[in-house]
């Protein structure tokens, strides 16, 4: 009996330790690493989670795309040795299978945005430093920042998914359906405009600072663009005139042109360009010139032929001698190259010039604002800029608009700015204008192809691109866009 | 103790308990597959309301089990309505059920093999003109792009349309189809005849007796002959004012009705409308001759960055040239394709110019597949090449080759081989050509041209050293050249930096003094190898040196 009796003292302390050792011992947070709970208590830690948001547009999948899905559709690049998915893109002939068309990096970013936009009222709460009007600048960051990731995808997909809540708990809709263009357009509007107001003009730490973060300007610049997009002319009027009136921004010298907006970066022209504390491996990988990936197509040389002083021609956004994509990798106008771990180029998403020029199309195209001679003086401000020479006065509202199109063309060559350009003139009145896009197959056609690559560009529909087939598979409320479907 | 035994026995059953558990496999009564992607029939069979009657066609046709098996097929399947109207069409059945006849068995196969292709093909590897593969029949399906749309509205055929397209599957790719590919069975002309849109061409070639030439499909070595041929719509003759066959036999040979006559100004014209080759209108080639029909004589076919010239007239100014309307062209039939050209194509007389004749590639044999890399083949199989003694002689492809197209003619042990080469227009030429040498066990040749010896000997055993390679001045001292840069293998290396590629020069003075195909022989001096790369031809301007800067990719 004794020794059960010890046997059972032995029991007790035992079945005391299985009963309470779940309490410290098994502890299942992780040590090395913060969770959501710990998380979001203080400015510090919202301030790191908007620093996420940016870098998480800092990734080649995504910059990627906001470069390429702007020019290969278009008539500006050709391919030296792009892989297939690019190929294909470059006569628009797209599928949902290509990768290419895989969104998720922008989803990510705007994931990032909406956990900011859901916990920085809780970490405010938490934090007596943290100011309402430094909460207010955040949150206006982080929504500028999703406004423009949107913007992106609406140009390109037309209708996609209106994801406003972050994944984070299971409140979110795991399944989201399509929203409609003027669902997506409205909110990004909406955001904007309600943004605007709690972004700050710039930040004094460093020119990096002030052109790599959202600011009052980069707000403006988007609304003004996207409202362009719709259509919506005397609010895009309005919209530029506000970021006009910020009294901030103004054209560099034509002679710095290259220098001061492409080599240095973040010139006094640019609004919103994103900063890389690496090498920039989208421009590098596209253009290096050691080994490019696309090279200008060849009707980009003869475009610039009319003005033979224009800043903007050889050795400006080109290399007349070896045919390369000059405005991102060249070093200056004695035809020097960045090296391979030169590529610390920013990505410029909006400046000046194009504000003037977004403007000016508003002004022939609005009803109530029309004003040509305003128009012509805005388009002119961008060409004597480059070219030393004034525009030539237009003869009618058509002529003004076509001169615009090239202009735009000339300045923003390669900015990844064409295809949208391309596109938007071309929708007008119900495609009015799709003779734009017919004519690229001409442009893009081989003695062999022709007819294959007018084929890809005849459907309205298939301007628009697919969603990435692993999205529908994932997703089964999603619907893939009309050309698409198989 | 009874509590201590109580425990023992409990403890004791609880790991008896637990090992039985334990050992039970989980897996046990599983068949495993190394892939879990749907075959082909599984695919289809997973679709009944859409693929019934095809899988009813496919058992009935003994190729269901085909489709089940390990491959990389491309397979056209017809949806039920499709194959409802086929059927009722050929057969005037209801469902397939009822076809029961061994005659209309034996043409169903022939219709599913029609729509299977030995390679899996997507999408992306369509084209205006035909596939790069054959379906089991031998035909070369085409796609055409002319409706617009894209991919959703290609034609296969000119006929059928992409309902579903690109569906994978483990063995292979399935292209939905709104109706059933009917199988070739009518040759060119009578192609062109049921089209009805070349009357006056068709009566032509009726009254000429090509209309039975060119509707042999299988010549007598048993291989497939092709006939490309270009044909004036009625349209196309009315603008040149010509609005019946009379008045096209007033145009061309008013005081001659021996229209079957050779020499006949009409015969001759027909006769220039066709070709040997195989050409879809992408196969035509970027800049050279493609012999005709019509002996002696050639289309002289270019490409510009847009266009498809052939026989641009080379004057220097107002330059005129024919093309293809390319709506009314690509129409494929049993025994080759026909186009509509967009003005009256009369016999050309081209200029001198650089020809470059790869034995391989550029015999109608290799462009309609019907010979392979690596086999050996009789003596007959090729129309324009002979060899003695009989013997089996196969041709070599393959990327890392460095050779023009990447093949050879693997030619070796014969007493002599000759070509029959392009047509060369009249004019004085330097004529070269490239094998691989360099070795020993390489052959001696001499050359022979229309019978008459010309040259030194063709000496494949020199090695770098004795031809002089790489210094070009002691090279061409020594009647040989560097290949061309642009003649390279995948890995990019040239003929030009390769000297076992060097070009020998046979002559640099060859005389044509009229326009005509020839014979150039090689007969051995010394047995060996001889892997056959191409021949040519550079025209020679005026005593200065041949320009031969021009370098060819086709």
């Amino acid at each position: 009996m004794k020794r059960n009796i010890i046997k059972i003292y032995a029991i007790i302390p035992i079945l005391f330790i299985t009963l309470f050792s779940c309490d410290t011992y098994l502890e299942l947070e992780p040590q090395d690493s913060l969770i959501q709970q710990e998380f979001w208590k203080n400015k510090e830690q919202v301030s790191a989670a908007l620093a996420g948001c940016y870098a998480s547009m800092n990734q080649s999948a995504f910059t990627e795309r906001v470069l390429l899905w702007g020019e290969l559709r278009g008539e500006m690049l050709v391919s030296a040795r792009a892989g297939n998915n690019y190929l294909n893109m470059l006569k628009n002939y797209m599928f949902p299978a290509n990768g290419f068309v895989d969104w998720s990096s922008f989803y990510k970013t705007i994931n990032h945005c909406n956990l900011v936009l859901t916990f920085a009222d809780e970490a405010q709460a938490n934090d007596l430093s943290f100011s309402e009007q430094e909460l207010s600048r955040i949150k206006a960051e982080a929504i500028t920042i999703r406004a423009l990731v949107y913007s992106i995808l609406v140009k390109n997909f037309k209708e996609v998914p209106l994801v406003l809540i972050a994944t984070s708990s299971t409140e979110a809709d795991f399944y989201p359906p399509k929203n409609t263009e003027e669902e997506i357009i409205a909110q990004i509007t909406a955001d904007l405009e309600a943004a605007v107001d709690g972004l700050s003009l710039g930040f004094a730490q460093s020119t990096a600072h002030d052109k790599g973060k959202m600011t009052k300007g980069a707000a403006l610049a988007i609304l003004a663009d996207i409202y362009l997009w719709d259509e919506q002319y005397d609010k895009c009027i309005d919209a530029t005139n506000r970021l006009v009136a910020l009294n901030k921004y103004s054209l560099v010298n034509g002679a710095d042109w290259f220098d001061s907006i492409f080599f240095q970066g973040n010139s006094q022209e640019g609004i919103f360009e994103l900063q890389f504390s690496d090498i920039n491996t989208t421009l590098k990988n596209s253009f290096y010139y050691g080994n490019p990936t696309y090279l200008p197509y060849n009707g980009i040389q003869q475009l610039y032929s009319d003005f033979p002083d224009d800043v903007r021609g050889n050795l400006g956004t080109f290399d007349r001698d070896f045919n390369s994509v000059f405005k991102y990798a060249g070093v200056n106008n004695l035809g020097f190259y960045r090296a391979e771990d030169q590529f610390y180029n920013t990505l410029i998403f909006f400046r000046y010039a194009d504000v003037l020029l977004m403007q000016a199309e508003a002004y022939i195209l609005s009803t109530d604002n029309k004003d040509l001679d305003k128009a012509y003086t805005l388009i002119n401000q961008v060409h004597e800029r480059a070219t030393g020479i004034p525009l030539e006065a237009a003869q009618s509202e058509g002529d003004l608009l076509s001169a615009l199109l090239v202009e735009r063309q000339k300045e923003f060559a390669f900015e990844g700015k064409r295809w949208y350009d391309l596109l938007r003139f071309a929708k007008r009145n119900n495609f009015e204008n799709q003779y734009l896009m017919l004519d690229l197959a001409f442009e893009k056609a081989g003695p062999d192809d022709y007819d294959q690559i007018l084929s890809y560009y005849t459907d309205t529909e298939s301007y628009y691109l697919p969603i990435y087939q692993n999205e529908i598979n994932l997703n089964p409320n999603l619907i893939q866009n009309p050309y698409y479907e198989n | 103790m009874k509590t201590n035994k109580f425990i023992a026995w409990t403890g004791g059953i609880v790991l008896i308990l637990l090992s039985i558990v334990s050992c039970d496999d989980k897996l046990d009564g599983t068949t495993f597959f190394t892939s879990d992607d749907m075959t082909i029939i599984q695919t289809l069979e997973a679709n009944p309301e859409k693929f019934s009657s095809y899988i009813e066609i496919l058992e009935k046709t003994d190729f269901y089990n085909a489709f089940k098996s390990y491959g990389n097929y491309t397979c056209f399947a017809p949806t039920n309505e499709a194959v409802k109207a086929y059927i009722k069409e050929k057969f005037n059945v209801e469902s397939v059920s009822e076809i029961t006849n061994p005659e209309d068995i034996e043409f169903l196969k022939l219709v599913v093999k029609f729509q299977t292709i030995k390679t899996a093909r997507g999408t992306s590897g369509f084209t205006e003109g035909r596939l790069a593969d054959t379906t089991y029949t031998g035909d070369y399906l085409t796609t055409s792009f002319l409706k617009g749309g894209g991919i959703a509205n290609v034609e296969i055929n000119r006929t059928v349309g992409l309902e579903e397209y690109d569906i994978s599957a483990s063995n292979g790719i399935i292209h939905t189809i709104n109706g059933v590919l009917d199988p070739y069975v009518d040759p060119v002309p009578v192609v062109l005849d049921k089209a009805g849109k070349h009357t006056i061409f068709v009566e032509a070639l009726k009254q000429t007796g090509y209309y039975d030439t060119f509707s042999v499909i299988f010549n007598e070595f048993g291989s497939k002959t092709n006939f490309t041929i270009l044909a004036e719509s009625d349209v196309i003759y009315a603008q040149e004012g010509i609005n019946s066959f009379n008045d096209l036999v007033e145009r061309f040979s008013p005081n001659d009705t021996d229209f079957t006559n050779p020499e006949n100004e009409l015969n001759r014209f027909v006769a220039y409308h066709a070709t040997q080759n195989f050409l879809y209108s992408r196969n035509f080639p970027d800049d050279a001759f493609i012999n005709t029909v019509l002996t002696r004589n050639a289309w002289k076919s270019f490409k510009t960055d847009t266009e498809l010239k052939i026989n641009e007239s080379e004057t220097g100014e107002n330059d005129t040239w024919t093309s293809l309307i390319i709506s009314e062209s690509n129409y494929p039939a049993k025994n080759g394709v026909y186009h509509s050209v967009n003005r009256l194509l009369t016999v050309f007389t081209p200029k001198a110019k650089h020809i470059i004749f790869d034995v391989v590639s550029d015999q109608p044999e290799y462009q309609s597949k019907l010979v392979k890399a690596g086999t050996g083949y009789p003596g007959g199989t090729y129309a324009g090449i002979r060899w003695y003694p009989e013997a089996n002689r196969r041709y070599l492809q393959q990327s890392n080759r460095i050779n023009l197209n990447n093949n050879v003619l693997d030619v070796g042990g014969y007493s002599w081989i000759e070509f029959d080469t392009p047509v060369i227009p009249k004019g004085k030429y330097e004529m070269l050509v490239s094998s691989n040498g360099g070795n020993n066990a390489r052959a001696i040749l001499q050359v022979y041209w229309d019978g008459e010896p010309i040259g030194s000997l063709y000496d494949l055993t020199k090695n770098d050293a004795k031809k002089g390679f790489p210094d070009e001045t002691l090279m061409e001292a020594n009647g040989w050249r560097h290949g061309y840069k642009c003649i390279t293998n995948n890995a990019g290396v040239s003929q030009y930096d390769t000297g076992a590629a060097s070009r020998f020069i046979i002559t640099k003075e060859l005389l044509c003094p009229e326009q005509k195909s020839h014979v150039i022989r090689f007969t051995a001096v010394k047995a060996g190898g001889s892997p056959l790369d191409y021949i040519e031809w550079i025209p020679v301007v005026d005593n200065a040196p041949a320009d031969d800067s021009n370098c060819y990719n086709d």
